[in-house]
Order: C-alpha cells, then structure tokens, then sequence
C-alpha cells in the first residue's frame, strides 16, 4: 500500500480513468441496448440473427476484439470502449427484451385501451416496468466493463490496469496489489449498489 | 338516442376458417346498461373490442353516436371510452391516484381538477382517499383493484364504459358487493355500458337489455324478463334455464303487479312487502301458511294489495310496461 500513501493523485486519477471509461461505456451501450431491445420486442423474427450475432461477438476474448479493432479507431481508448459497448450489448439488449417480455399483458391492453399511443406506453408503461430486470443486466455488464478496462490499460486507455501491468513490469508487488484490490473493490461497490436500487425500486411496488 | 349501432360487423381472424363475429347488428341506447352473454368463444368479447378498436372488424361499421368510429382518430376514441378487464390491468408501479388519474392527465386536465377527480371517484366506489390514495396496487385486495380499475375508466367521465367480464376473477362474496355497487353507480352516472359476461345471475342482474350470442351471432336481443318468458330458440331457453320460475319472478317488481288496497280495513297481521321487493321475495311471504295476500309499501305509505294469484300469473308485459 506504500504507492498509495506516496502517490494519492496518480491513484486517484487511475480510478477516475476507470470508473469514466467504463460509465461511459455503459451509457453508450444503453442508448444502443434500449432501442434496440424495444425494436426485437416487436419484430420478434429479428430476435434470432440479432443475438446470435450479438452472442457470436461477445465470444471473441476482449484482447483479440480490441486488437480487431485498432486498425478502425486507432491504439487508443476509442478501440476499447468500443469493445465494452460491444460486449455490452448482448447483456442488455437481452435484459431489455426480458424486462419488456415480463410485463403482463393485460397490462399493456389496459394502456392501449385507455388511449395511450405507442411512444406513451413505452415511456409510461414499459420501461418503468422493464426497469428491475434491465438493472441486473447493468449490474453484469457493469462488472463486465469494470473488468475488461483493466484490460485496456495496455491499449492506452489508462485505469487501473495502469497499476497492474506497471506493477507486473516492474516487480512492484505493491503496486499488483492495490491495483487488484481496487478493481475488485469497485465491481463489488458496483454490484452492491445497483442491487440496492433493484430491490428498492421492486419492493415499492410488490408488498 | 342511439350511442352505439354494430352495422353487419363481422370477424374473421386470420388464423380461423369461421367467423368469430357474423354479421352482428345492434343498437344500444344511450344510458342503458347493455350486457353480452354466452359461452366462451361467441364473439362476445371479440365485439366487445371492437368498439374501442382493439379488434377491427373484417367487414361492417361501427358508429358511436353517429359517427363511424374508425373516423375519429383512435387515441381520442379510445380516451372517450372507459375500458375495465377482468385482469384489472392496474399500473404497478404507479399509485392508485396515479392510475385513476391516467386519462385524465393524457387528456390534459389540470393538475387540481385532477387531484379533487381522484379523491370523488374513490369516495364514489367507497375507498377512503386518504388512506388509499397513496398505496400501490400490490397492496389492495382483488375486490379493491377491480374498484380502482373501475374508476380507472371513469376518471374522465366517459359516455361509454366497455366491461369485458370485469368480476369473473372475484370471489363470489365480492362479486355481488362490486354488481350490487355497480347498479348503485349506474342509476348515478347513467353511461352507456356494454357488458361481457357468462355468467347468467349477473346477467339478469345487471342488464336492462341482454344480447345473447351463439356462434358468432345475436341469438335474441332483449330485456332479462322477455328472454326469460319468452325465448326466442331452444338454446335461450336452456342457458337461461327460462323455464324456472322462480328466476322469472326474481326478474319482477312487487310495484308493477300490484293490485289496488281492497276496501275496508286491512288486518294487523297481514304481511308487509315493499314496492321495489321481487316477487321472489313476495312469493316466500306467501308461502307460509294461510296467507292470501300481502300489503304493499312505499315510502311507508300503503299504496296496494299483493294476492297470490297475481304472482301466479305474472308475466314480463307488466315489467316491460314499469
């Protein structure tokens, strides 16, 4: 822990590098995911083509997908967030399918036959209600993205990663391990909140 | 006045060789509580759903007070219609106000309006507003969702409420407290209700008119009392089981079989029924033994004379003429 006490704003920016690069991706994957989930809900035929490509993709390790990719957007961290959005996709658009899948049926006649148009249930109706099982997608493509930016460390993305491969390259065991302890830190700080706005979003409704 | 007039709709859906709907024509009169009846599969429901466009027909127009309805835009038709399902279908993740107050908001009232709205209608169907207001729908009974659903559809006081077997996941208790509350809210509100069931007992509780459906098609269209006496086939005459008649006395007011107050006095131990009593009713008071009549009440007042003859030859030209 010694690097931590002697550099506490390197740290910091590391952890601001990996936290910003993994919420910006997921917020990129969620504009795309919702969409695109809303679209497969309703053009059930495309569901098949669209995750198996999407399953087919998530198949490739991350370090192969991002050395793909360098050649399109450069060594840079453009390559790995477009990886994590990649990867992202397969988790959500499932999630989003699932959460639109749940809903009761008599729910969404009830909007209908009171006059709501499409765009009012989805916003009113569907996505509130779709919401506790989009979340526990979130929270695993959350830790997805948590995980594979430490991969991105040595594609120039910065992070956590940083520490580690530093730490690896310069037998600095300290650096190893408060880089591991970091990363696993934040996925569990992670999990743990977003489980907290699951269950208390549910536990309104249902009780 | 005609609310709503079926021009020879029919339905045939995609997937079927024969018609769900066959050439149904039907006029429903302004304020008059309509019910359909039959058994599953009759296109009651499918014709149900058609009036607020969830179904189209595959031929025939629909017109509600005049005007084809597939000339209004569909939302606006849809928020002029209250619709009630069996499954409720209430919002869970809103508040009961929130729910009651879903038309209204998309048709733009203003907040206040709204708020004074929600707390009338849930003194209408006897919740409390201020303890119900606020809870979510996971924490009402059955019974309780299914008012909430009603004044769901009642928020902005639509001319017609479309019912599709709205009590048939109640349990029987309930079920009569929500029919009986429903006759009390009718005589109120005077809507326009068509109202899908199969279940005879509510039918003729409920209905002025019934329109009974087989295979697609209106069997007989008419008042409970003339299905009763007077049915038009065979099939009438066994779901209804007209032939018991009891249930046909069930259908009939003390008032409009009444005889005038004989002269001279009346003894004090004569039975005593009132003028909105069934003859049901009637015909067990006199049932016991040695009594020949009964007087009748209104208000308190003895306005005529019940005999056992006139139960006995009571028929629906005297309910049809009150």
């Amino acid at each position: 822990m010694s690097f931590l006490f002697s550099n506490p704003g390197d740290v910091l920016t590391l952890v601001i590098q990996h936290i910003g690069l993994a919420v910006i991706s997921l917020l990129i994957s969620i504009i795309i995911a919702l969409p695109l989930g809303f679209l497969l809900y309703y053009k059930r035929w495309l569901t098949g083509p669209v995750m198996g490509v999407l399953g087919m993709l998530y198949t490739i390790p991350s370090i192969a997908m991002i050395i793909l990719l360098i050649p399109f957007f450069g060594l840079n961290r453009t390559s790995v967030m477009v990886a994590l959005v990649i990867y992202c996709q397969v988790i959500l658009v499932r999630n989003v399918l699932a959460g639109l899948d749940g809903i009761d049926p008599a729910i969404l006649e009830a909007a209908r036959g009171m006059g709501m148009d499409w765009k009012q249930i989805a916003w009113r109706i569907q996505l509130p209600l779709a919401v506790p099982v989009i979340l526990a997608g979130l929270r695993i493509a959350a830790i997805a993205a948590i995980a594979i930016s430490t991969i991105g460390a040595k594609f120039g993305s910065g992070g956590l990663g940083k520490l580690l491969f530093d730490g690896i390259n310069q037998s600095r065991m300290d650096k190893i391990a408060l880089g591991a302890v970091l990363v696993a830190g934040l996925a569990l700080g992670v999990n743990a909140g977003l489980r907290g706005v699951e269950n208390r979003i549910t536990s309104r409704w249902a009780s | 006045m005609t609310a709503i007039r079926f021009e020879h709709i029919s339905k045939i859906y995609d997937d079927a060789e024969e018609a769900s709907v066959d050439d149904v024509s039907l006029e429903v009169e302004q304020g008059s509580f309509v019910v359909l009846l039959g058994p599953s599969g009759c296109g009651k429901t499918t014709l149900l759903k058609m009036v607020n466009r969830l179904h189209e027909p595959s031929s025939g127009t629909i017109y509600m007070d005049g005007v084809d309805i597939r000339k209004m835009a569909l939302t606006d038709l849809r928020r002029k219609i209250g619709y009630v399902i069996q499954q409720v279908g209430l919002f869970p993740h809103m508040t009961v106000a929130k729910n009651i107050a879903v038309v209204p908001e998309l048709v733009g009232w203003e907040q206040k309006r709204i708020e004074s709205r929600v707390d009338e209608l849930l003194s209408l169907i006897s919740l409390d507003p201020e303890t119900y207001r606020d809870r979510y729908p996971a924490q009402l009974s059955g019974g309780q969702q299914q008012r909430i659903g009603l004044a769901r559809a009642l928020a902005a006081d639509p001319g017609v409420m479309l019912m599709d077997e709205p009590f048939g996941a109640i349990d029987a208790i309930n079920r009569e407290a929500l029919q009986g509350e429903m006759l009390f809210l009718q005589q109120k509100l005077h809507k326009t209700i068509l109202f899908v069931t199969h279940d005879v007992d509510e039918a003729l509780k409920l209905a002025d008119k019934i329109v009974i459906m087989d295979e697609g098609r209106v069997v007989q269209y008419a008042p409970p009392c003339e299905l009763l006496t007077a049915p038009a086939n065979e099939f009438v005459r066994s779901l209804l089981n007209a032939d018991d008649r009891i249930r046909q006395l069930s259908m009939l007011k003390v008032g409009t079989v009444m005889d005038a107050l004989p002269e001279g006095e009346i003894a004090d131990d004569v039975p005593v029924l009132n003028h909105d009593d069934n003859l049901r009713k009637a015909l067990t008071v006199m049932l016991q033994p040695g009594i020949g009549g009964a007087v009748v009440l209104q208000d308190g007042e003895k306005v005529g004379w019940l005999s056992i003859q006139s139960v006995q030859s009571a028929g629906c030209s005297e309910a049809v003429q009150a």
